[in-house]
């Protein structure tokens, strides 16, 4: 059989097929399924720092519209003390990937401030078999390294 | 260290002088105490913190008269209040001002200037809008104001208390995420470039006074009492100044121009198709159409516009569109109704949004010119479709609810539709809050001075309360109709054949009945004998009215259910209208048995695990209940017909109307298009159940919604009482959506399957139908 193996940011692949990143990624199942059809890798779907950012704004707004203004309701939401707004969940499926793939899986990072993307791919410093594809939007992000 | 903070509701005042409080008392060696006044207005309300520090305890258990530093948020609270009043001889006052530091002066009224000069305060500015602006808080000032309390009081080194600022910032915001932490440590450290100690002048130059609380042409109570408690002197108010028997002249929220609003909607009439949507949904009814003859049109005011009307009933007329300038919240919800939209201009419709300060006075004064033009004959038009009913004059008008309200508009309706003969007992909650509080009441009356009578009761029953108007209506109406041909001979068997037998179906018929009762009155006071005087005395009940019982879902799914259940029970003609909002909005969001499954509220902080429950369907379980369920934002002509029907049944009606609203978590600007997603994801399926198809054979219940289009999270997920959930515990989250999306495909297939039920062969043979 041919020799089909290449690599890719560093990482082994066993051939150059990598999905890129796509809804497929959202779910286990179909990240299994790319496996089973003989993906070298998966490039997860993207993780938007503006999507950070607005749940984090909006949270604060939407918590503190009306408040202190009348006597009998001086707030209108139950304020839990803690949220997970950032990107845990993410971090949860690619661990959850991780888990139950054998093959790499490259996390996605949109970012739009300047180095705002590396407090993200530093929440995941257990990550051994991925790595963070960064995608700069504007000329002005200048991402200062990549991530494994 | 006396200190009075000015700040307007929601701009993050008071929350601010918690956390100084906290600071001084726990990072010195100093004493604190903190009193707050707040507003009774859930929208642009005022609040008023007095804090005092000092190195030995305080002793001191009333508000502050005599300030040694005063500060006032709202630069427009100068043209209302006696801001200054307070300050102490030598007192700081820092002023947030939309005027830089070399134009603010002549911004200021006279009155406010004599007093900085005479008292020598030391009077800094800073524009704190500015700051937020550029910091991206918004409206909300409170960090800001607050670095410029700490820095110019001395209270702790300008650096110490910088540092305790944003460990007090980190405290309170920090588990929202770090963006919103740094976007307050950036106001924090942008703030001082912005802060101005002024040179105070030593005469008065300005050319502006302070306004009067209510206009000179008020009436005389509005003007000695309610003007007292607008310009916030109610407490030297004497007892003696207030009515006996505790009623109060309606009409007066038109006298209280608040001047809240930062953008106002501003009408184009080359767009406009004159469908009336924007005025169904405005909350404070600021929005106003007239249909009128074009002679009015020669002494209109500069700038004011019209077109032609396109009314099929009204021919040749001129149309108006007008809105009141200084009534208005900016909220918005008019210009996300209006589906007219300029093809050559992106995003411009037939209403936008534009800033009010500029254009405020050519707006009043054509405004003032709008309301002395006659209102359209409510008997030449037919209010049976939404363009119509907002020909209808509103008799509910400028409340102090919130900005975007979702329950208001469906009051005004009512108002609108039988306003001059409408009942209401009204149940505790935001309606009663908005509807009859001091100083102001939104209930107004038409030209004949005629217009809804209120009154509130408790939760535990209000719906009895209700029916009492009821029963004391019938029996009036019934013992009038005993009297009455005793009188034939005095009054002719026409008139009183006339009134026995009219049919009140109409406007047409109600006006007429009117008349006669009229006539029947004058010939009656007249005829000086006691059945005279009893029969005058009830004569009223002969023109038909309609009673309404109105209450959130507080007081009809939980503390006046009873009641609620027993009055619709009883068969007697009552209305019954349910402002739903899921929760008990008035204290500020706790669940009730109307909260969805999956959302959070106080009470159901990790989301309600429990469905709601369906009262619509309880209340068609008795067969002979009209019941209705309708959400204006997706519907309005739904929930027009639904008012019509309800009024008309000639016994109990219930309807639950979908109310956005604040407690919801989201810009309620966006309110209506959340109604539409609550319908098509079949968690608000649109309804009605009258009985009277029953009798003619065919089945009572109608589905007026379409089958569900799209996911509930789709509509859950916009709102913050769902996803904060996602951000505090996902998977129970994920759990409780979709447990929250089986109880909407279980309901809409129950209310399907109903809805095709064949009614045209009852089942008679005494085994339920079956052979």
């Amino acid at each position: 059989m041919v020799d089909l193996s290449t690599t890719y940011l560093g990482l082994k692949l066993k051939n150059p097929l990598v999905a890129s990143s796509s809804p497929l990624s959202q779910k286990v199942e179909s990240a299994v399924a790319l496996e089973k059809a003989g993906v070298a890798a998966i490039i997860m779907y993207s993780l938007f720092e503006e999507q950070i950012l607005r749940d984090s704004y909006k949270i604060d707004a939407d918590l503190d519209r009306g408040v202190e203004t009348y006597p009998e309701a001086l707030t209108y939401l139950p304020d839990y003390g803690q949220y997970s707004i950032g990107p845990e969940t993410y971090l949860r499926h690619l661990r959850n990937l991780k888990n139950a793939l054998s093959i790499p899986v490259i996390g996605s990072l949109n970012g739009v401030t300047d180095g705002g993307w590396v407090e993200y791919a530093q929440k995941n410093p257990g990550c051994r078999r991925g790595c963070f594809g960064v995608k700069p939007l504007q000329s002005g992000n200048r991402p200062r390294s990549h991530l494994r | 260290m006396r200190c009075v903070f000015w700040g307007l509701g929601a701009d993050g005042t008071v929350g601010a002088n918690k956390n100084s409080i906290k600071i001084i008392g726990e990072e010195t060696d100093n004493y604190a105490q903190g009193y707050y006044v707040y507003d009774s207005k859930k929208s642009g309300g005022v609040t008023i913190s007095h804090l005092r520090f000092g190195p030995k305890p305080i002793r001191a258990p009333y508000l502050i008269d005599k300030a040694n530093f005063l500060a006032c948020h709202q630069f427009s609270f100068l043209e209302r209040f006696d801001v200054t009043k307070m300050a102490a001889p030598g007192a700081v006052f820092l002023l947030n001002s939309i005027y830089g530091p070399d134009e603010v002066w002549d911004h200021i009224p006279q009155e406010t200037q004599k007093d900085i000069i005479e008292k020598k305060l030391k009077f800094y500015v800073i524009d704190a809008y500015e700051v937020a602006r550029k910091t991206g808080m918004g409206g909300r000032i409170n960090t800001i104001m607050q670095t410029c309390f700490f820095a110019i009081s001395g209270v702790l080194p300008r650096e110490e208390a910088i540092e305790q600022i944003k460990k007090a910032i980190r405290k309170t915001y920090g588990k929202r995420g770090e963006a919103v932490v740094q976007k307050n440590f950036e106001a924090v450290d942008m703030t001082l470039e912005y802060l101005h100690e002024m040179k105070v002048p030593d005469k008065v130059t300005s050319k502006l006074t302070r306004k009067p609380p209510v206009p000179p042409e008020a009436p005389e109570f509005v003007r000695n009492v309610l003007g007292k408690m607008i310009a916030l002197e109610g407490d030297s108010l004497p007892v003696s100044a207030f009515p006996v028997d505790g009623t109060y002249p309606s009409a007066t929220t038109k006298w209280e121009k608040r001047n809240i609003a930062l953008e106002i909607p501003q009408w184009e009439p080359d767009l406009c198709i004159q469908c009336g949507k924007c005025a169904f949904v405005c909350p404070h009814a600021v929005i106003r159409e007239k249909v009128y003859d074009p002679g009015f049109l020669k002494n209109a005011p500069e700038g004011w516009q019209a077109v032609d009307a396109k009314f099929k009933e009204l021919p040749g007329m001129k149309f108006t569109l007008a809105i009141a300038p200084e009534d208005c919240t900016g909220c918005g919800l008019c210009v996300e109704a209006c589906p007219a939209k300029d093809k050559s201009q992106v995003g411009r419709k037939a209403i936008n949004m534009v800033s009010q300060p500029p254009i405020r006075e050519r707006e009043r004064i054509k405004w003032d010119y709008f309301l002395t033009i006659p209102e359209v004959d409510r008997t030449a038009i037919s209010v049976r479709t939404v363009k119509n009913s907002q020909l209808l004059e509103p008799l509910f008008e400028f409340s102090g609810a919130c900005g975007g309200c979702g329950e208001t508009p469906y009051i005004k309706l009512l108002t609108q539709l039988f306003g001059d003969r409408l009942m209401i007992a009204n149940a505790t909650g935001c309606s009663s809050i908005y509807g009859g509080n001091l100083p102001t009441t939104p209930y107004a009356v038409n030209r004949e001075g005629r217009g809804p009578s209120w009154s509130n009761s408790l939760f535990e029953d209000n719906a009895e309360f209700g029916l009492g108007f009821r029963l004391t209506l019938d029996k009036q109406n019934e013992f009038a109709r005993e009297l009455l041909p005793s009188f034939a001979g005095v009054l002719g068997e026409a008139l009183i054949d006339a009134i026995l037998h009219a049919d009140q179906s109409t406007e047409a018929g109600i006006r007429e009945q009117r008349q006669r009762v009229e006539l029947l009155k004058q010939k009656l006071a007249a005829i000086k004998t006691p059945e005279a005087q009893h029969l005058l005395s009830v004569a009223d009940s002969l023109v038909r009215k309609s009673v309404w019982i109105i209450g959130g879902d507080g007081w009809a799914y939980d503390i006046g259910y009873g009641g609620l259940d027993h009055v619709i029970a009883s068969g007697r003609n009552v209305n019954l209208l349910v402002l739903d909002t899921e929760v008990y909005s008035n204290i500020g969001g706790q669940a009730s048995k109307a909260t969805p499954r999956a959302a959070d509220a106080k009470f159901a902080a990790a989301g309600k695990g429990l469905a709601k429950k369906d009262l619509a369907m309880m209340a068609m379980s008795y067969g002979y209940v009209y019941v209705a369920r309708v959400a204006m934002g997706a519907n309005d002509q739904h929930t027009l017909t639904a008012f019509l029907e309800a009024d008309a049944y000639e016994g109990p009606s219930l309807i639950i109307a979908y109310s956005h609203c604040i407690n919801h978590g989201y810009d309620l600007r966006y309110g209506l298009e959340q109604q539409k997603l609550a319908v098509n994801s079949g968690v608000w399926p649109l309804m009605r159940y009258n009985p009277l198809l029953a009798l003619e054979g065919k089945n009572p219940l109608i589905l007026d919604s379409k089958d569900p289009s799209i996911p509930v999270e789709q509509y859950a997920y916009n709102e913050t009482r769902y996803k904060m959930l996602v951000h505090g515990d996902e998977q129970r989250a994920e759990m409780l959506i979709k447990q929250a999306q089986a109880d909407a495909d279980r309901r809409w297939i129950l209310y399907r399957q109903m809805a095709e039920m064949n009614f045209a062969a009852p089942p008679s043979n005494g085994k339920g139908g079956q052979e």
